[in-house]
């Protein structure tokens, strides 16, 4: 079942007073927004968290940046190109950049920073794994530099503009704390942070030296709000102007249609929810199986009646912004009798039962699982019975061994 | 008095071990810190997982990262959070006045209306007066929590915007959430007061006290209400453990930065160590205020002494 929800979950609630699109081009002032969490940490390597990076990408520039369009664009690289058959990726360096603290910006700054991510500093974090397939980094001049790659990895372009790549200051962090560092991050983004609360929030400032100019705010401010309730009451308020998702639940989305000073903005983003079957064991590794689970459920209907119509269905787990999306791929049909025709012929009787876990807890999921038991039950005799399990996304881990058995995770991509 | 204190104290140490142990193992059943960190990562292979496990210490057996825990509780360190790495003694240091602030202006809320209206209450007993306020700390004890502070916020915030619906800051920070813990106190603290002073005013010395033609208002306040203060103080002290519990949930909805926002983000977060150091300073601190009013009373009454 690919319930490509794609509109993520109301990317932004703003205040119609000020939507972006005639934002005058010089707007001074403060931007507040609420943030559902705080990472505990600002440097690069030691979170993996969407709301670490929501922040973050105002503070720290990656060698390139994936903007609102997801379009790869230069960012602390000017240029480069891809040598040895996909196995070393050359750089040509920004000249003239400075850290927030005034260091300058170079290729010793790049090796410093992968060197870090992917040695035992690296190790204790989460954001090594996604960048292993680096091997090392060669300066070849000051401005110059080459990540040399132990396979071809057409993915790592894109992760090189966020996260673990974001370039941080060799001297800065080396001649400080960890504690420290973690808690007054310095990059080479438009913003730098001028305080940090724990479980409050943060205040950025413009960095007026910024290589792509000087931001259009002079500041914005991150308040750490994670009850929704709360989030659209400071909003209402008129004290928050923008809530970031994933903190507000669909069902709040009347709510906030109906405050005529709000105003709800629904990108399209390539956030895929789907429910993944287990291909290997039980009856979920015969694919006629996976198929009638599909085709009985009325994915319309619940993206209708459950998602406020923010989501579209999709094929395969890409949705159209993500790589490798095939335009040509259909959503298999809604078709209760096609289904269990399929499940017949399977040999799989009706009502077999179907362990579901729930990974995840985020408020959409929350929405689609709470609200949609009769859907996500499939329809009376069609399709196996399935029992939901709904549970904190970790949980699943400790039941590792179990969890081959499980027929299919109800679950959340990023991609 | 000394045999007593030292029962008290090694009763309340038994206490923080048992429940440190019983929250340190029980979180440690609900998951895997190293997967949840890892979450947004695409190809999480073991031996990152197990690297991830090792720095954060999860690889010692239960028993070793408990007594590390224990070990730690004794020089005040109570180790680093998963959650960034942040000192879990710092997170504890600016939430825990937070929530102690919080705790006291909700006790201060109760305890100005209570002890008026418990007092009418009783003065008028079985008045009309008397059952209207029965009849409101009732609805008082009914009410959710979280409910009364979503609808003040609705009002105030939203409706009239004239207090924040969130945060701590000024004064203004401080009415809903304390107002909100304060009037389900209310509730009970009116019906206490209203049954200590029904006693206080059968008394004698209250009699004396009108007979001498002492105004109703130095009578009731000066005499009546500081003979039955002792009793009401006990019980404020006791509803003090109470009210702690409940702030969690009331911390949320105001997004409050003390120790039940910590403790909520902590379970969520599969951040043991936050987790750990919560439980341990609000277990302490229940435990020192009912160590408190133990020895309070004691000192009242020796027949508790000695008990």
């Amino acid at each position: 079942m690919k319930l490509g929800k794609t509109r993520g979950a109301l990317l932004a609630a703003v205040l119609a007073a000020l939507p972006f699109g005639v934002m005058p081009a010089q707007a001074a002032g403060t931007l507040t927004i609420s943030s559902p969490q705080d990472p505990g940490s600002w440097d690069p390597i030691d979170t993996f968290l969407v709301n670490w990076s929501s922040v973050a990408t105002n503070i720290y520039d990656g060698l390139v940046y994936r903007g609102p369009d997801t379009k790869i664009v230069p960012g602390l690289a000017t240029e480069w190109e891809v040598l040895d058959e996909g196995k070393r990726i050359r750089f040509k360096l920004r000249e003239g950049v400075k850290f927030h603290n005034g260091e300058d910006f170079n290729a010793e700054a790049v090796k410093f920073t992968f060197d870090r991510l992917l040695g035992e500093e690296g190790k204790k974090g989460p954001q090594r794994s996604n960048y292993a397939v680096i091997e090392k980094v060669e300066i070849v001049d000051d401005f110059t530099v080459d990540l040399v790659l132990t396979q071809p990895d057409p993915v790592l372009i894109t992760k090189l503009a966020g996260y673990g790549a974001m370039i941080v200051p060799p001297k800065y962090v080396t001649e400080n704390e960890e504690d420290f560092v973690n808690a007054n991050p310095v990059g080479t983004g438009p913003f730098k942070m001028t305080s940090y609360e724990p479980k409050v929030g943060v205040k950025l400032e413009a960095f007026a030296d910024h290589w792509g100019g000087a931001p259009k705010l002079d500041a914005v401010e991150y308040r750490f709000i994670s009850e929704p309730a709360t989030a659209v009451a400071e909003l209402q308020a008129g004290r928050v102007d923008i809530v970031i998702p994933p903190t507000i639940p669909i069902s709040m989305v009347p709510t906030i249609e109906a405050d005529d000073k709000l105003e709800i903005v629904s990108v399209t983003s390539p956030t895929v929810y789907a429910l993944r079957f287990n291909t290997g064991n039980g009856i979920t590794a015969d694919e006629r199986v996976r198929k009638a689970m599909i085709m009985a459920v009325d994915r319309k209907a619940i993206i209708d009646a459950v998602l406020g119509g923010q989501a579209k269905q999709i094929a395969s787990f890409q949705s159209e912004l993500s790589f490798g999306y095939d335009p040509e791929m259909e959503p298999l049909p809604f078709d209760q009798a096609k289904a269990k025709e399929l499940l017949k012929e399977a040999g799989v009787a009706a009502g077999a039962p179907v362990q579901i876990d729930i990974r995840g807890n985020d408020a959409t999921f929350g929405e689609v699982t709470q609200r949609s038991p009769a859907t996500c039950r499939w329809s009376a005799s069609t399709p196996p019975s399935s029992r939901m399990r709904p549970m904190f996304c970790s949980t699943t881990s400790s039941r590792r061994q179990d969890r081959r058995d499980v027929p299919a995770e109800l679950g959340r991509l990023d991609a | 008095m000394a045999s007593f204190l030292l029962k008290r104290i090694l009763q309340a140490v038994f206490v923080v071990f048992v429940v440190t142990l019983t929250v340190s193992f029980a979180i440690r059943l609900t998951g895997d810190p190293a997967l949840m960190l890892s979450q947004g990562a695409g190809s999480v292979t073991e031996e990152d997982l197990a690297n991830i496990r090792q720095a954060l210490g999860l690889n010692e057996p239960f028993i070793a990262q408990y007594w590390d825990f224990i070990k730690g509780l004794f020089v005040g360190d109570f180790g680093r959070s998963f959650l960034g790495g942040t000192s879990v003694s710092l997170l504890i240091s600016k939430a825990l006045p937070a929530t102690l602030a919080l705790a006291f202006s909700s006790m201060l809320v109760s305890i100005a209306i209570s002890i008026p209206l418990g007092i009418h209450a009783a003065v008028n007993k079985g008045k009309t007066a008397d059952q209207v306020i029965r009849i409101l700390s009732l609805v008082g004890l009914s009410f959710p929590n979280f409910w009364l502070a979503i609808m003040l916020v609705l009002v105030f915030s939203v409706m009239l915007q004239w207090l924040p619906p969130s945060g701590m800051g000024g004064f203004a920070s401080y009415i809903m959430p304390a107002v909100t813990m304060g009037v389900i106190l209310t509730a009970t603290n009116v019906r206490l007061v209203r049954t200590a002073m029904l006693e206080t005013l059968r008394s004698q010395y209250i009699q004396v006290a009108r007979a001498k033609g002492l105004s109703e208002g130095k009578v009731l306040y000066k005499h009546a209400l500081r003979n039955c203060a002792i009793p009401l103080i006990t019980y404020f002290g006791l509803q003090f453990g109470g009210l702690l519990g409940g702030i969690v949930v009331i911390e949320r909805v105001f997004n409050w930065p003390g120790l039940g926002t910590l403790a909520f983000d902590a379970v969520a977060g599969r951040d043991y160590p936050v987790l750990q150091a919560v439980i341990t300073v609000l277990s302490l601190l229940i435990i020192g205020v009912n160590l408190l009013v133990d020895i309070a009373y004691g000192l009242v009454d020796p027949r508790i002494r000695n008990r």
